[in-house]
């Protein structure tokens, strides 16, 4: 009778609930899970990034459950960190979080969701309407100031750089950034991430509005110039040359932006642009998900740290949209009144969320005004931009 | 152009660059890049498009005697117009039917349809009718 009490009383002290006895953190932890579950899949912020990445953190933060050892990526203060992954324990005692959170580590998974995207995306507004990538580009200035607050915050460097990419609001970017430059930092800054994205049509009204007059809002572009195939195919090809000549750290990413476009525009690998652009994507996608969700521990998530990502993240985000717009407005007046600021905004790149909110708001002035092709111009150069920032950053800080 | 970045940013304070030359190098290095992009984009356009001009030219030139065929169709009468139709829903069916065939057609006349069941209700008729 006493060996079955003495076992009993064994599986109790083993079992979870002693675990949240000991560390109510871990009840905190499994809280914030269900609020971004709730997030998911009531308010829809994102679902398909957010759901696994909540159930991921629920996972994470079951004491005991050892789906992830994080202690095998992130080197302890005083220790070597060049030693780090410690692939060796991880291959004999990971478990599934550890091998899909290699994926991660690795910089494995960003650029295969950039190769899906790429199969996604049709840079053909952006090919008849060149300037709009000066719009990708002054939109990504968020990313920089994101990095000065930060700094001043008194994060890092490469803290803040990852921090600072927010501002680029691409989820795969900031977590390739991320993963290389402040891989304790992954929970905070992609839950960020995905969550203001999920909010890009609350955040950037009011600035758009803020920025322009009344008369800028009304202006119709003209329509746009038809692209020809050829032109399609060449793109992306020159691109990845051009911008990985000049930036090779951004290769990986733009390479594979590319490369899943091509196989789109190329309109002769049909079966292998459907798996690129659906099941493998959707496979990455769930992996992404589930390893960052389960590198948000207590100890790395509840603390100030991630308060002020959070808010550093809206700033990253105010400042991009801000710095789109008023690079818009320079140009309606270098353009005498042909460009609209309002697709400026969409230069933060958050494919297609930010262009249809230049269209929303374009739309509430001028109900006749369709500036949708014409925000996706600058939609998609904001992809490249941060993809070009993302690799500045690594190669500075990395 | 990023292997000689990597000196530089040792070359500061610490190991990394100050908070002014990041910046600095970041906003200049994201325009430099997309400001090629786009002038390689423009030139390329300018091409394909003196190219696309060029071939036109040549069909032109290769086929005088098409327009000249095409020409009695030009001075078609005026359409019959029937009271009543605002001229938006005329020039909107004009231009569906000039978009025919790639201009083969032009719109004589324009009459309401007078009796039976309206569009919707002939749809539904030969819907409810069909599998019989």
């Amino acid at each position: 009778m006493s060996a079955f009490l003495d076992t009993l009383l064994s599986i109790w002290q083993n079992s979870g609930f002693m675990g949240i006895a000991n560390d109510y953190r871990y009840l905190a932890m499994l809280i914030v899970g269900c609020v971004f579950l709730y997030l998911a899949i009531v308010k829809e912020f994102e679902p398909l990034l957010l759901l696994p990445i909540a159930f991921g953190m629920i996972l994470a933060n079951l004491p005991g459950s050892g789906i992830i050892h994080m202690q095998y990526f992130l080197a302890p203060a005083g220790a070597d960190p060049s030693a780090y992954p410690l692939f060796n324990e991880i291959l004999h005692h990971g478990g599934l979080g550890d091998m899909l959170y290699l994926g991660v580590k690795l910089g494995i998974y960003p650029p295969l969701i950039f190769l899906g995207i790429g199969t996604m995306t049709d840079f053909a507004p952006l090919i008849s309407n060149p300037k709009s990538l000066l719009l990708g580009a002054s939109a990504q200035l968020g990313i920089f100031t994101a990095y000065l607050g930060a700094k001043m915050l008194g994060f890092t460097g490469p803290q803040a750089a990852s921090i600072g990419i927010i501002g680029g609001a691409d989820g795969p970017t900031a977590i390739f950034v991320t993963s290389k430059l402040a891989p304790e930092l992954l929970g905070s800054i992609a839950v960020a991430a995905y969550s203001y994205m999920a909010l890009v049509p609350v955040i950037q009204p009011p600035i758009m509005k803020l920025l322009t007059t009344d008369k800028e809002r009304k202006v119709v572009m003209t329509q746009l110039r038809t692209v020809s195939k050829t032109e399609k195919i060449i793109f992306p090809i020159m691109c990845t040359i051009i911008v990985s000549l000049i930036l090779p750290d951004s290769a990986v990413l733009v390479g594979m932006l590319m490369l899943g476009n091509l196989m789109k525009e190329s309109g002769v690998v049909e079966r292998i642009n459907k798996t690129a652009g659906n099941e493998l994507m959707n496979i990455i996608t769930i992996f992404l998900g589930i390893s960052v969700g389960c590198t948000t521990s207590a100890n790395t998530f509840l603390n100030w740290d991630t308060v002020k990502i959070i808010a550093m993240g809206l700033f990253a985000f105010a400042c991009g949209t801000a710095g789109g717009v008023l690079f818009g407005k320079l140009m309606y007046v270098v353009t005498g009144g042909k460009v609209n600021p309002l697709i400026g905004s969409a230069g933060v790149s958050a494919v297609p969320m930010a262009a249809r909110v230049s269209q929303k708001v374009g739309q509430q002035y001028n109900p006749s005004n369709f500036l949708l092709m014409h925000a996706m111009g600058p939609n998609v150069a904001g992809v490249i931009g941060s993809a070009v920032a993302a690799g500045i950053l690594i190669n500075i800080f990395g | 152009m990023g292997a000689f970045l990597a000196p530089m940013a040792l070359t500061a304070a610490g190991s990394y660059p100050s908070n002014a030359v990041v910046v600095a190098i970041g906003i200049s290095l994201v325009f430099l890049i997309l400001v090629i992009l786009t002038l390689v984009i423009l030139l390329q356009g300018k091409i394909f498009d003196s190219l696309a001009a060029g071939k036109k030219q040549k069909a032109a030139a290769a086929a005088p005697a098409a327009p000249q065929k095409a020409a009695p169709a030009v001075p078609a009468p005026a359409p019959a117009i029937e009271e009543g139709i605002p001229p938006e829903v005329v020039a909107a069916i004009a231009a569906a039917v000039a978009s025919l065939e790639g201009g083969k057609y032009t719109l004589r006349s324009l009459t309401r349809v007078k009796d039976g069941r309206g569009a919707w209700g002939l749809a539904g008729a030969v819907s409810g009718t069909e599998p019989f």
